[in-house]
């Protein structure tokens, strides 16, 4: 049995001191699908990339690494890059060539092939992944999918032995993710790559990898495949948002009727005729594939963008926050706590509501770091508390819970419900169905430019055929939380005088 | 040069494009000038449509008159007066040489136009990056990293005017409103107290983004062994006989145009009268530059239908 990778007493640390990788002991069978399972922060980026020097983070490595019996410094570089591939997480800034075609080459053109041979690799390669109809489109056209797929095939081209990708769907919509699983699947039981994933959302993973090991407090350990198989999120397991609190006569927060919106004069009609209706104080999840107009009517809800027939009517729009899908748009400062203070005085509130929100989001100790340094979980959690800290009327989401592990959705979902509890109308856009199914108090689906649907999440998701959450690591995360709330509020009441404590 | 223009090598299209500027600048006779401007135009119809070419008419209209009646009304040199305004006389020369003058600026950046709308960054890419590669990478990534920036700024744009909870406090939120909105255009403004430091809060953004990007980019390079050796040059298509023979087309009608546009142009002048016209035949090679490429493009069904998202501009 060859050993793609083997490595023993393998640790790692930072040069500040922080030992992220202990003694691990890692194996990887060469034609394996093996997933790297671990929490957002657990070091699963700094692993995979100990195996490709050229992207090797800075610091003090110890112990043994072999990547198919060899040491992955001490191999020129040439035969590094076309032993062991690496797919990033974020496509799009990782893309380096302005057309598909030239992307794919790139790789080739580093290595010295040969003209002639390089056009026969770039034939394969994008005949395998079904590249040709759009191999002459500019990259800043392809959608996130696209871009993916383009990235492992850029890799691939190069013929590499073993492929590691760090979290390569944590940026795409679940349809694209699926797709380029697929496509993963075939380069690795077709083609014979063996292929290393890290991912902290191993569910839709489960059914295409050989093997899985866990990453925790800096060891590995491996873990049984059926861990991670999906289940459907049953209804005894877990309960709704509660509704009591959205009272029937609260009245509308937000009125559409007969939107018409588009891009520009040149571009299609994203909505077409749309109508809705969100009560105040409730939380509304918008779902539908991609391009059915979820993030164009929170823009059109959020004034950004105008209908050019029928209207939008906002009653809480002086006092709206808009949490956009990347939450970079919304980082100015160089410091986590600069960014919660940079509304503090248009807004009103103190420091101790800063450092208040600072522990209700686990950020006490990343406070001095850069935003652009923490990790995404870490981001998606400084931006909604930076909105939060102004006290908005009508939080408008889009993809609040993507690219997080449970733990840290389960995090957002709790900020989300507190600011509803404590009277904010939510409006999300979501892919994530477990996040709409157990914390939103209606669920809108789009389509074809309209809403489709709009019911109580119960209603919505009990006879579905594709539309069926599943019970995954968000689902389990969220029921802990809220049985710790229930058993929290019992005790308090049986702790209150006249109770039965 | 549209659909015909995909039949030849990138190298044919800069060359009859950088000929016919170059020319078009340097001819300063009516018939050259009017005949570059009609190449030109047809050139646009043909590569970019009636359209786009009819949207470059009007904004170029204005800079048109405004060039040739400021020499008409400036320079008071002729000998044809046309009227006089008290003292003031002014001269058919006069309007001559700025109509010239227009059309000759209108020819260029016609030109211009239908050329980048032939010609891609990766037509770029296949000219030069066999003799300066890092300068063609440098184009590519640049090329695509244009358009990304610019959505960005506007997403960060949107984003800003949509917090509002954030501004109202401090009265800034002008352009929030419950009112309903009726359909008044596509985006409305940012709020009013902001809206001096929101470009260059906007900028800080992109290009912290941007610099970001460029630590993931470096990564990417290096993963893919940038750097480890000498590179290869990818090229889409070699120069071929059938290019090899338009490119000495090209090159023969540009000489010959120059020669006999040169011949043309000493020999006119426009003060103190309008004089020495040049016998028909030394026009002829400069509008088979100007037109022949053009009226071949358009008989052959005009600009291909799926360069929407290839080209430079």
């Amino acid at each position: 049995m060859t050993l793609a990778i083997e490595s023993s007493d393998l640790g790692f640390s930072y040069p500040d001191g922080t030992q992220v990788l202990e003694a691990v002991d890692w194996t990887v069978e060469e034609g394996a699908f093996q997933l790297l399972v671990g929490a957002t922060g657990s070091g699963k980026t700094t692993l995979l990339r100990q195996a490709v020097p050229a992207i090797a983070p800075v610091g003090e490595r110890s112990g043994r690494l072999r990547v198919f019996g060899v040491d992955p410094a001490a191999r020129p570089p040439r035969e590094a890059a076309q032993t062991a591939g690496y797919v990033f997480q974020d496509p799009a800034s990782h893309i380096v060539c302005d057309t598909v075609e030239r992307e794919l080459a790139f790789g080739l053109q580093n290595l010295g092939v040969d003209p002639p041979l390089m056009r026969r690799r770039l034939a394969e390669v994008a005949h395998f992944f079904g590249i040709e109809p759009w191999l002459h489109r500019p990259t800043a056209e392809l959608s996130g999918g696209q871009q993916q797929v383009l990235a492992l095939a850029a890799c691939l081209a190069l013929r590499p032995r073993i492929v590691l990708l760090d979290e390569p769907t944590a940026q795409l919509d679940p349809v694209a993710g699926k797709n380029f699983l697929h496509g993963l699947f075939r380069v690795n039981r077709e083609l014979g790559v063996t292929v290393v994933v890290a991912t902290h959302a191993p569910a839709a993973m489960a059914d295409y990898a050989t093997d899985a090991v866990a990453l925790e407090g800096g060891s590995l350990a491996r873990v049984p495949l059926d861990a991670f198989r999906p289940r459907p999120l049953a209804d005894a397991g877990g309960h709704a948002a509660p509704r009591a609190d959205v009272h029937a006569g609260a009245g509308l927060a937000i009125d559409v009727r007969d939107a018409w919106v588009r891009f520009d004069k040149a571009s299609p009609w994203v909505l077409r005729g749309l109508d809705a209706a969100v009560t105040r104080g409730s939380h509304t999840a918008l779902l539908g594939g991609n391009g059915s107009g979820k993030t164009t009517l929170l823009k059109a809800i959020s004034q950004v963008m105008r209908p050019e027939r029928g209207f939008v009517k906002n009653a809480l729009a002086k006092g709206q926050a808009f949490l956009p899908q990347d939450p970079r748009l919304l980082f100015m400062c160089d410091s986590a706590m600069e960014e919660l203070q940079e509304w503090q005085r248009a807004c009103g509130y103190g420091d101790d509501d800063v450092d208040e929100m600072l522990k209700r989001c686990g950020l006490e100790s990343r406070v001095a770091v850069h935003p652009y340094d923490l990790s995404g979980g870490e981001r998606q959690k400084l931006a909604l508390a930076k909105l939060l800290l102004t006290k908005p009327s009508l939080l408008l989401l889009d993809e609040p819970t993507k690219g997080l592990d449970g733990a840290s959705k389960a995090e957002v979902a709790g900020l989300i419900e507190e600011a509803r509890a404590a009277g904010a109308t939510v409006v999300s856009a979501t892919h994530d169905l477990a996040f709409a199914r157990l914390c939103a108090t209606q669920v809108a689906l789009l389509f074809d430019g309209r809403v489709a649907a709009a019911e109580a999440p119960e209603a919505f998701f009990c006879d579905n055929a594709f539309y069926r959450p599943l019970d995954d690591a968000f689902a389990r995360c969220w029921r802990a939380r809220q049985e710790a709330a229930d058993t929290r509020t019992r005790a308090e009441e049986d702790d209150a005088p006249g109770g039965e404590g | 040069m549209g659909a015909v223009g995909e039949l030849f090598h990138p190298a044919v299209a800069f060359a009859w494009g950088a000929s016919t500027i170059v020319l078009s600048m340097a001819f300063m006779q009516p018939v050259l000038a009017v005949v570059s401007w009609a190449g030109a135009a047809l050139a646009n119809v043909a590569c970019r449509g009636l359209r786009a070419t009819a949207a470059s008419f009007a904004w170029q209209a204005p800079l048109m008159a405004l060039v040739a009646l400021g020499n008409f009304v400036f320079a008071a040199q002729g000998s044809t007066e046309l009227f006089r305004i008290g003292a003031r006389a002014f001269y058919l020369e006069s309007l001559v040489f700025g109509c010239v003058m227009a059309l000759s600026l209108s020819a260029m950046l016609l030109w211009f136009s239908a050329l980048f709308s032939v010609a891609t960054p990766d037509d770029v890419l296949d000219l030069v990056g066999g003799v300066l590669p890092v300068t063609g990478l440098l184009t590519s990534m640049t090329c695509s990293l244009v358009p990304q920036f610019t959505r960005r700024g506007r997403a960060v744009r949107d984003v800003m005017a949509a917090n509002t909870a954030a501004v109202r406090a401090s009265g800034g939120a002008g352009g929030a409103s419950g009112d309903p909105c009726r359909a008044r255009g596509r985006r409305r403004p940012l709020p009013g107290a902001a809206s001096l430091r929101q470009p260059l809060r906007v900028l800080t953004v992109v290009v912290g983004w941007g610099l970001e990007d460029s630590l993931d980019r470096a990564a990417s390079c290096k993963a893919r062994a940038w750097g480890s050796g000498p590179r290869t040059r990818y090229r889409r298509r070699g120069l071929r006989r059938t290019d090899a023979l338009a490119l000495a087309l090209v090159g023969a009608l540009a000489l010959a145009s120059l020669v006999c546009g040169l011949c043309a142009t000493d020999a006119f002048a426009f003060y103190p009268h309008l004089r020495g016209w040049a016998p028909w035949g030394l026009y002829a090679p400069w509008a088979a530059l100007c037109l022949l490429p053009s009226a071949a493009t358009l008989a052959l069904g005009g600009r291909s239908g799926d360069d929407a998202g290839d080209r430079i501009i």
